[in-house]
């Protein structure tokens, strides 16, 4: 099983994640998961050619991304993903042990959950049904924060 | 007049703007945005697109704070629908210079300028009484 990071934050690729995160994790290749970008040709290019100096940036959709950590690799790999929908898919695809959520504005039927992480009814649900898999679902923004653990029903 | 805009997590465009006002008194034609904890990543483009489009027909020079935060993205993604210079990693004597070259400069020579002077904005000063 590769060395991966599952983060959802629907800033994807932003400060919080340059800054901190990809130091310390010491991640080498990142990968945005993301169907609509991944096919929107502006958009590809542009978050591809705008990673940080030392890690490799792609942007795949989630059916690719699932098929890229199939593959055995020697870098440690961040997994960015937008939305709680989007991560739902890609675990079905692919065996993962563990996931962060790291950032979800507020929007259309979310509620404040910590901090700057909104999840909607439906949304919190779908992460206890991830932590009734034993994936263990944290909420944490940043690296030296404490992780708050999702739990299962 | 060649339009300014700054895009900035928190208020740190929009201070820059008043700050660099003790320095050059009235910066014309510049408008600025700021990112707050909590907003989405959607609002804060909403608000770029919204801006960029209110802004008069004349060039555009967008600043932003840091290569690859939030601001930046929004910015780039705004570049799909205008054209403009987006400059990354402003600072206070940068952005005075440019604020007051506007006027005397091309949009392409002060992109020549801020890739120049920016880095000479930056100074070990320990360093600099050593050499002297």
């Amino acid at each position: 099983m590769n060395d991966v990071f599952i983060r959802v934050d629907d800033r994807l690729l932003h400060g919080q994640v340059v800054v901190s995160w990809i130091p310390y994790l010491q991640a080498k290749v990142a990968v945005i998961a993301d169907d609509e970008y991944a096919n929107d040709e502006f958009m590809r290019s542009l978050i591809e050619s705008s990673g940080p100096e030392g890690v490799r940036v792609h942007v795949k959709t989630i059916d690719e991304t699932a098929e890229f950590l199939k593959d055995d690799r020697d870098d440690k790999i961040l997994v960015l993903l937008k939305s709680i929908e989007g991560l739902n898919r890609l675990i079905k695809k692919v065996r993962i042990s563990s996931i962060n959520i790291g950032g979800l504005g507020a929007g259309q039927g979310r509620k404040r959950y910590y901090n700057s992480i909104h999840l909607s009814d439906d949304e919190l649900k779908i992460l206890k049904d991830i932590a009734n898999e034993n994936i263990v679902v944290e909420v944490r923004i940043l690296p030296k924060d404490k992780a708050i653990v999702i739990k299962g029903n | 007049m060649i339009n300014i805009l700054l895009v900035t997590h928190g208020d740190l465009g929009k201070e820059l703007l008043k700050s660099s006002e003790l320095i050059i008194g009235k910066v014309e034609n510049a408008e600025s945005i700021s990112f707050y904890q909590g907003e989405s990543f959607e609002t804060l483009l909403a608000k770029v697109e919204r801006i960029i489009e209110n802004l008069s027909d004349d060039e555009l020079i967008v600043f932003t704070d840091m290569y690859g935060g939030s601001p930046y993205n929004a910015v780039n993604r705004a570049m799909k629908n205008r054209n403009f210079y987006h400059i990354t990693g402003i600072n206070f004597p940068l952005f005075i210079d440019i604020a007051i070259s506007r006027d005397t400069y091309s949009l392409k020579e002060i992109a020549e300028k801020i890739i120049k002077n920016g880095k000479k904005s930056i100074v070990f000063v320990n360093e600099k009484f050593l050499t002297d």
